[in-house]
């Protein structure tokens, strides 16, 4: 039985591709998440906050993985 | 003061994540890595906690609370020239923060009140964009004790004033909730027209 872990990309250019989407992922998010120091209108800071809160943690999480697994592969 | 240095650093990690993808596109060793550590893993994350907290802070402030047309009336009533009033006296003679005056009054203790205040405002945001406030507001639950009781629990006009005495178990039955504090001290908000 092959291991789900198995199926993902792993080596040097995984990871340098994974790092490279997480690092834009995470200019996205704080591009998004800036737009909180701008206005205060309720509907906006409810959409931007959890958006761009996501956006930087999805970097964070593609960074965890290349550095722990994709260069072992 | 705030909000300028989280817009220099929100400055300084965009720049650093766009060198390291300009980084990664000749290599993805060591020095990389190790810059990645900074821009894709320190930085972001310290700034995310910052600005939550950031945000935290403004969504508790009266002007926050006040900038939806629902609240216009309560707003007014913080600053109304009548100490018989509960809201206008603590407001006016700066016995809450008179920034989070609005939060500090309508929050349970503790980090379950803390959670319950911020699904009450996501519900508020909703019906305001999205439904029909009520002509007349009003608590979706009994005023709680605990909110007065949290800063006035321990002073010593609340356990030795003449009006706490009697009945004897009266401070008592005030910390169960068994007797409501609004019950003689009735005049919450004066709202005009």
């Amino acid at each position: 039985m092959v291991s789900p872990f198995q199926l993902l990309p792993s080596g040097p250019d995984a990871a340098a591709r994974v790092l490279r989407r997480g690092a834009l992922s995470q200019v996205a998010g704080v591009f998004v998440l800036s737009v909180a120091l701008f206005t205060k209108m309720p509907l906006i800071l409810v959409v931007v906050i959890p958006l761009g809160g996501l956006l930087i943690a999805l970097g964070f999480l593609a960074w965890l993985w290349a550095v722990i697994w994709a260069e072992s592969g | 003061m705030a909000a300028t240095i989280l817009i220099v650093l929100a400055a300084v990690i965009v720049v650093l994540l766009v060198v390291l993808t300009r980084f990664l596109r000749t290599q993805a060793g060591g020095t990389a890595r190790v810059f990645s550590v900074l821009a894709m893993g320190a930085l972001p994350a310290l700034w995310l906690m910052a600005m939550l907290v950031y945000a935290d802070s403004e969504m508790k402030k009266v002007s926050f609370c006040t900038s939806c047309h629902e609240m216009y009336a309560h707003g007014n009533s913080l600053e109304v020239d009548d100490d018989e009033s509960l809201v206008a006296s603590h407001y006016r003679n700066n016995r809450v923060d008179r920034k989070k005056a609005c939060y500090t009054c309508h929050t349970n203790p503790g980090f379950l009140g803390y959670l319950d205040a911020k699904m009450r405002g996501m519900h508020d945001v909703r019906v305001h964009y999205f439904g029909r406030a009520p002509e007349e507001l009003e608590l979706v639950e009994p005023y709680r004790n605990a909110v007065c009781l949290k800063c006035h629990g321990k002073a010593e006009n609340f356990l030795e004033g003449d009006g706490h005495q009697y009945p004897e178990t009266l401070i008592d039955d005030l910390r169960a909730e068994e007797v409501s504090c609004l019950e003689c001290h009735d005049v919450g908000h004066i709202l005009e027209d």
